[in-house]
C-alpha cells in the first residue's frame, strides 16, 4: 500500500497571492500619489520663488519711488533751513506747513551740513531733534566722492530699543552758499505699511525686507513688526544674491530674534536689486518643506489621498493577515486531526466565512473525539466484561483437564463442568447483546406490529425478577388484574426487552439495596412505563449520555455493577423505533426515574 | 502453607482460585468484595497474601488496597491484583501500593507460582 501524498500547505500560497493582489491593487494609487506629491512640491517651491520675487520687486520699487520723491523736495528743505530760525509770522506759517509736509512724507527730521561736516541746521518733527546717525557714513558725500548716500541707521534714544530709520544724504549746489549736504531721516514705519500690503490676501512670504549697501537688513514679518538685522558684508557677499535676482537658501541670524532670543532659521530668499539706490529688496519663505506642503490646499488633498491609500494598504494587510492566519490555523488543525491528534482545534469562531468554517471544523473535531472516546470505552468495557467469563472457563477447563489426568470420578468433575457451561453461556449472552446492539444501530429491525396489552406484558417481563434474588425489592403500580386494558401497537418482544432492561438496570444500580418501583399508566394518546430506583443516581452532566452505547455510571467510585452498558442504549433505540420517547430524571441522593412513553399507534421513525 | 485471602465477586472464578490454591497447600478464605475483605482482616488473623479483583460491587480493589496501606497493621501485607481492567485507562491503585498484577484470563499455574513465590519469600 502506498502512502498518501502529503497535503501541500495552502496557507503560504494563499498569503503570497493576497500580498501580490494587494500590491497590484495599490501600486498605481501609491505611484500616482507619489508623483503628484513630488510634482506639487517642486511646483509649489517654484511658485513661491516667483511670488517672492514679485513681492521683493514691489517693495524695492516703492522704496525707490518714495526716496526719489523726497529728493525732489530737497530744494524746499534747504530754503527753509537757510532762513531758520527767524521767528516772523510768515516764517512760522512756513514752518508749520513744512512740518505737515515732513510728517506726510514720514520724515523724522532733516539736517544740513557744509562740506566740512559742520551742522548748519537741523529740523525735526519732534521738539529737540538732533541728527545722531553715523557721520562716517556721510564722508563720501561730504568729500564729493559720491553725490548720494542712503543707508539704514539704528540708534537708541533715551534708553529705548534701537529704532531703525533710513538715512538719505544728498550733496546739492544751492545759490551763494555753495555745496551743502542735506540729510533726511525717514521713519521705516512707512515701509512697514508697504510691506503689510504684501500679506493683504493672508498668504505670501514669511518675511520681507530691505538690504542697504552696508549690508544691514530691515525685515518685516507677518505681524508687521520691523526688525533690523545687522550682518557682516562678507557673509552678505557670500549669501545674499543681490545681483543675481534669484532665490537662494540663506540662514538668518536674528539680532535679538523675533521674540528677543537669538535664533537661527533657514529661509528661501528671493532678492531684487535696486540699482539707483544700491539697495536690494527681499521676500523670503521659511525653508520648511513639510510645513510648506501642508500649507498648500492641493497638497493637502493629495496628502489626504496618500494617507487614505496607506490606510487602505494597512487595512488590506490586516485583513490579509487575519484571513491567512485563520486559513493557516484551520489547515494546521485539519492536518493534526488527520494525523490522529483528535485534541487539535483551530480555535476560530463564526465572525468570518473562514471563522464559520473553522467553528464547524472544531465542532466536528469535538464530535470525532467523543466518538473515538466512546469507541475506546466500548472496547474497554467489552474487554473487561468478556475477560471474567473467559477467566472462569479457562480456569475450569485447566482444572478439568488436570482432574481427568488424575483419574477423578465423573461426578467430582461436575462443578467444574458447570462453570464451563455458565461461563460459555455468559460469553454467548454478552456476544448476542453486542451483536443485537450493532444490528439495531446499523439496521432498523423489522417490527412485528401487533396490539400489545402493556399491563399484561409488564407482569410477564417482571416474572423472572419476582422469582429471583431481588424479587422482594420490586414494587408495582398500575398492574392489578382489575384495571382496564392499556394497549399500544408495537413489537411485543422488543417492548418486553425495554422493560427487562430498565428493571435490570434499576436493580443493578441500587447496589443490592433499596426497592425498584415499576408503574404503568395511560397517557394522552398512549401509555407510560416508569421504573424508579433508589440507587446511586446519575450526575446531571451524564443524563444526556446514559443512552449511549457502553455507557457506565461516572459516580461508581470503584464499585462495579457489571454488564456491558448496552441495556439503555438498546432500549432507547427500540423506543424510538416505536415512535415513543425515553428519558431519565435523577438525583444522586434519591435515585433515578426512567420513563418510557409509547403512542397507541406508533409512527415509525 | 500460607493463608490466602481471595477477594473476588465472580463466584465461579473465586471457586477456581480456592481449588487451585488449596491444591497447592494453602489455606484460602473468600470475600466477595473489599468491604467483606476488611471485615475478615479485622476479625481474623492476618493472611499471608491477598489476591484481589479490582472492580467489585460495594468496595473496589483499589479502595481496599488504599485502606490496607493506610493502616499500620496491614500496610505491609502482600497484595496481588487479579483483574480484567486495563492499566493506565481504568482506575488502578498507585504504582508501588501492590506487589503483583495478574491479568484475566489467567493461567492457573501462574497464579499458584506467584502466590507461592510471594508467600515463600515471606
Amino acid at each position: 500500500m502506498s502512502l498518501p501524498t502529503p497535503i501541500r500547505p495552502v496557507c503560504g500560497r494563499l498569503r503570497r497571492r493576497m500580498i501580490a493582489a494587494a500590491v497590484l491593487a495599490l501600486t498605481p494609487v501609491l505611484t500616482l500619489s507619489g508623483a503628484l506629491v513630488l510634482h506639487n512640491v517642486v511646483e509649489s517651491r517654484l511658485g513661491w520663488t516667483a511670488r517672492n520675487t514679485a513681492e521683493a520687486r514691489h517693495l524695492g520699487s516703492a522704496l525707490s519711488s518714495h526716496l526719489h520723491g523726497l529728493l525732489e523736495r530737497q530744494a524746499l528743505l534747504l530754503d527753509t533751513c537757510s532762513t531758520f530760525p527767524r521767528e516772523s509770522i510768515a516764517q512760522m506759517r512756513m514752518t508749520n506747513k513744512m512740518m505737515t509736509e515732513l510728517r506726510s512724507q514720514w520724515i523724522i527730521g532733516y539736517s544740513v551740513f557744509n562740506t566740512d561736516g559742520l551742522l548748519l541746521c537741523a529740523v525735526g518733527t519732534a521738539p529737540g531733534y538732533a541728527p545722531l546717525f553715523d557721520m562716517s557714513a556721510l564722508e563720501p558725500v561730504l568729500s564729493g566722492n559720491g553725490p548720494f548716500a542712503c543707508f539704514v541707521e539704528s540708534h537708541t534714544e533715551g534708553g529705548a530699543d534701537a529704532v531703525p530709520r533710513i538715512v538719505l544724504a544728498n550733496r546739492v549746489q544751492s545759490g551763494p552758499l555753495g555745496s551743502r549736504v542735506l540729510v533726511m531721516e525717514v521713519d521705516v514705519g512707512w515701509m512697514a505699511r508697504v510691506a503689510a500690503g504684501v500679506w493683504d490676501d493672508g498668504s505670501g512670504p514669511d518675511v520681507c525686507g530691505l538690504v542697504d549697501p552696508k549690508g544691514q537688513v530691515l525685515l518685516w514679518d507677518r505681524s508687521g513688526s520691523s526688525r533690523l538685522i545687522l550682518a557682516s558684508a562678507e557673509s552678505l557677499d557670500a549669501q545674499w544674491p543681490l545681483a543675481r535676482d534669484k532665490a537662494a537658501t540663506v540662514v538668518f541670524t536674528h539680532r535679538g530674534g523675533w521674540n528677543g532670543e537669538a535664533v537661527s532659521e533657514s529661509y528661501q530668499v528671493s532678492a531684487v536689486a535696486i540699482p539707483s539706490l544700491g539697495w536690494a529688496s527681499i521676500a523670503a519663505t521659511r525653508d520648511d518643506p513639510a510645513g510648506a506642503v501642508a500649507s498648500d490646499s492641493r497638497l493637502k488633498h493629495i496628502l489626504s489621498m496618500v494617507i487614505t491609500a496607506l490606510a487602505g494598504l494597512l487595512a488590506a494587510v490586516g485583513l490579509m493577515r487575519r484571513v491567512t492566519s485563520e486559513a493557516c490555523a484551520l489547515e494546521r488543525a485539519a492536518i493534526a486531526v488527520g494525523a490522529g491528534d483528535l485534541s487539535a482545534r483551530c480555535g476560530l469562531y463564526g465572525a468570518t466565512d473562514i471563522g464559520a468554517a473553522g467553528q464547524a471544523f472544531d465542532e466536528m473535531a469535538v464530535s470525532l473525539a467523543e466518538l473515538e472516546q466512546s469507541r475506546a470505552e466500548a472496547l474497554r468495557v467489552a474487554s473487561h466484561e468478556l475477560r471474567n467469563p473467559l477467566s472462569a472457563v479457562k480456569g475450569a477447563a485447566s482444572l478439568l483437564s488436570m482432574r481427568i489426568d488424575e483419574g477423578k470420578e465423573v461426578r467430582e468433575l461436575r462443578p467444574l463442568a458447570d462453570i464451563v457451561v455458565r461461563g460459555t453461556d455468559d460469553l454467548a449472552a454478552k456476544m448476542i447483546q453486542i451483536f443485537d446492539a450493532l444490528i439495531l444501530a446499523n439496521y432498523w429491525r423489522a417490527m412485528d406490529k401487533k396490539p400489545v396489552e402493556l399491563r399484561e406484558l409488564t407482569r410477564k417481563a417482571l416474572e423472572p425478577f419476582l422469582t429471583g434474588d431481588g424479587g422482594n425489592r420490586i414494587v408495582t403500580q398500575g398492574l392489578s388484574d382489575g384495571l382496564p386494558d392499556l394497549a399500544v401497537v408495537g413489537d411485543r418482544e422488543q417492548i418486553k426487552t425495554v422493560i427487562v432492561n430498565l428493571v435490570s438496570n434499576g436493580l443493578k444500580y441500587s447496589m443490592g439495596e433499596g426497592i425498584v418501583c415499576v408503574t404503568v399508566r395511560p397517557t394522552e394518546g398512549g401509555a407510560r412505563i416508569s421504573v424508579c430506583d433508589r440507587g446511586i443516581g446519575v450526575p446531571n452532566a451524564e443524563l444526556s449520555s446514559i443512552f449511549d452505547g457502553f455507557s457506565r455510571g461516572g459516580n461508581l467510585e470503584g464499585r462495579d455493577p457489571g454488564g456491558l452498558g448496552l441495556g439503555l442504549y438498546v432500549s432507547a433505540m427500540i423506543v424510538r423505533q416505536h415512535g415513543g420517547r425515553i428519558w431519565a430524571e435523577s438525583d444522586v441522593q434519591t435515585g433515578t426515574h426512567f420513563h418510557v412513553e409509547l403512542p397507541i399507534n406508533p409512527v415509525v421513525v | 502453607m500460607a493463608g490466602i485471602l481471595v477477594v473476588e465477586d465472580e463466584a465461579d472464578i473465586a471457586m477456581i482460585l480456592r481449588e487451585i490454591l488449596e491444591m497447592a497447600g494453602h489455606h484460602v478464605t473468600l470475600a466477595i468484595d473489599g468491604a467483606m475483605a476488611l471485615d475478615i482482616i479485622e476479625s481474623d488473623p492476618l493472611p499471608d497474601v491477598i489476591l484481589t479483583d479490582l472492580k467489585m460491587p460495594r468496595m473496589s480493589g483499589k479502595c481496599l488496597v488504599e485502606t490496607l496501606r493506610s493502616n499500620p497493621r496491614t500496610e505491609a501485607l502482600p497484595v496481588i491484583l487479579l483483574t480484567g481492567a486495563i492499566p493506565s485507562i481504568d482506575d488502578f491503585p498507585p504504582d508501588g501500593s501492590y506487589d503483583y498484577l495478574i491479568m484475566k484470563p489467567f493461567d492457573i499455574w501462574d497464579v499458584v507460582d506467584t502466590v507461592d513465590g510471594i508467600a515463600g519469600h515471606r
